[in-house]
């Protein structure tokens, strides 16, 4: 009677190497998806910046309309120095942030050198009780999710493949 | 319900906590406390069958007011709480130097069910 082989001794052997193979580049190839998530992250947030509306009034007096949007120095400031963060590695998890960081060139007594971009962009997506909401990260964010992990996984799965030939 | 329905039973269902509700954005002329709300979008939404089987409606909603200790922010999360099938959390807590106004932002999550059947609705 012949007997049934489950496990062929050479393909149990092929799958250890493969995955110490990829044990020892793990970091390599995950980072390599989260670099790409990013970078489709990013696209959607800098055309997020882009589609704020501009109110060059810059403030509002009580009784007047809302602020609807930013003025056009503050959203040149929101691009410029809009980007994405080095690598976070923490015991499970890799992570790369997109987001706003520097100062603006709109120099007041309060911000004597430039208003930050990020009370800028908290102001917008927050909103105010003199500006009107635009949440141009919330909408990145939902807007990006479904591109961003389709893209992580193909680029794992062509990086795993790439060191399992 | 309708997508619309749905956002109108929210409005109405805040007018229960106040009277200073708005949507999307306040008036030039208004009274203290009041309440803006929003939704912007889907966020969640579940698909099966090869189409949308449950539409998740994102929004915020933001209190202004001038009252330490407000009791409308208590009033908001009961309000909230009623609701089936909303998600939600207190999202960020703000002091406005500029107009000594308590800012509360409130974000919240609403499955709305199936879409509507356009036959049912005669369109």
């Amino acid at each position: 009677m012949a007997q049934r082989q489950i496990y062929p001794k050479q393909g149990l052997d092929d799958l250890i190497t493969d995955l110490d193979k990829l044990a020892d580049e793990s970091i390599n190839v995950v980072e390599a998806g989260v670099f790409k998530g990013a970078g489709v992250v990013a696209d959607v947030y800098r055309k997020e910046i882009e589609s704020i509306p501009i109110d060059e009034r810059g403030f509002v007096r009580p009784g007047e309309e809302m602020l609807h949007g930013i003025t056009s120095q503050q959203k040149a400031g929101l691009l410029k120095d809009m980007g994405i963060s080095p690598y976070r590695h923490s015991i499970n998890t890799t992570t790369k942030k997109v987001g706003v960081d520097g100062y603006n060139n709109i120099k007041t007594k309060k911000f004597p050198n430039g208003q930050p971009n990020i009370v800028v962009a908290r102001s917008i997506c927050a909103g105010t009780s003199f500006r009107q909401k635009f949440n141009f990260a919330q909408k990145a964010k939902s807007g990006s999710r479904d591109k961003a992990v389709e893209t992580m996984t193909e680029t794992i799965k062509e990086e795993i493949a790439k060191r399992t030939k | 319900m309708t997508l619309q329905q749905k956002l109108l039973s929210f409005a109405n269902h805040l007018l229960t906590v106040s009277n200073n509700v708005y949507h999307y954005y306040r008036p030039a002329n208004y009274a203290v406390p009041y309440i803006v709300w929003a939704e912007d979008g889907e966020d969640g939404s579940f698909h099966a069958g090869n189409k949308k089987a449950e539409q998740t409606i994102h929004g915020t909603i933001d209190v202004y007011t001038q009252t330490e200790f407000d009791a409308l922010l208590d009033w908001v999360q009961d309000a909230l709480l009623q609701l089936d099938g909303c998600g939600w959390n207190l999202q960020a807590v703000q002091y406005e130097e500029e107009t000594n106004l308590i800012h509360y932002t409130f974000e919240w999550w609403w499955a709305c069910g199936a879409t509507a059947n356009l036959s049912e609705t005669g369109a």
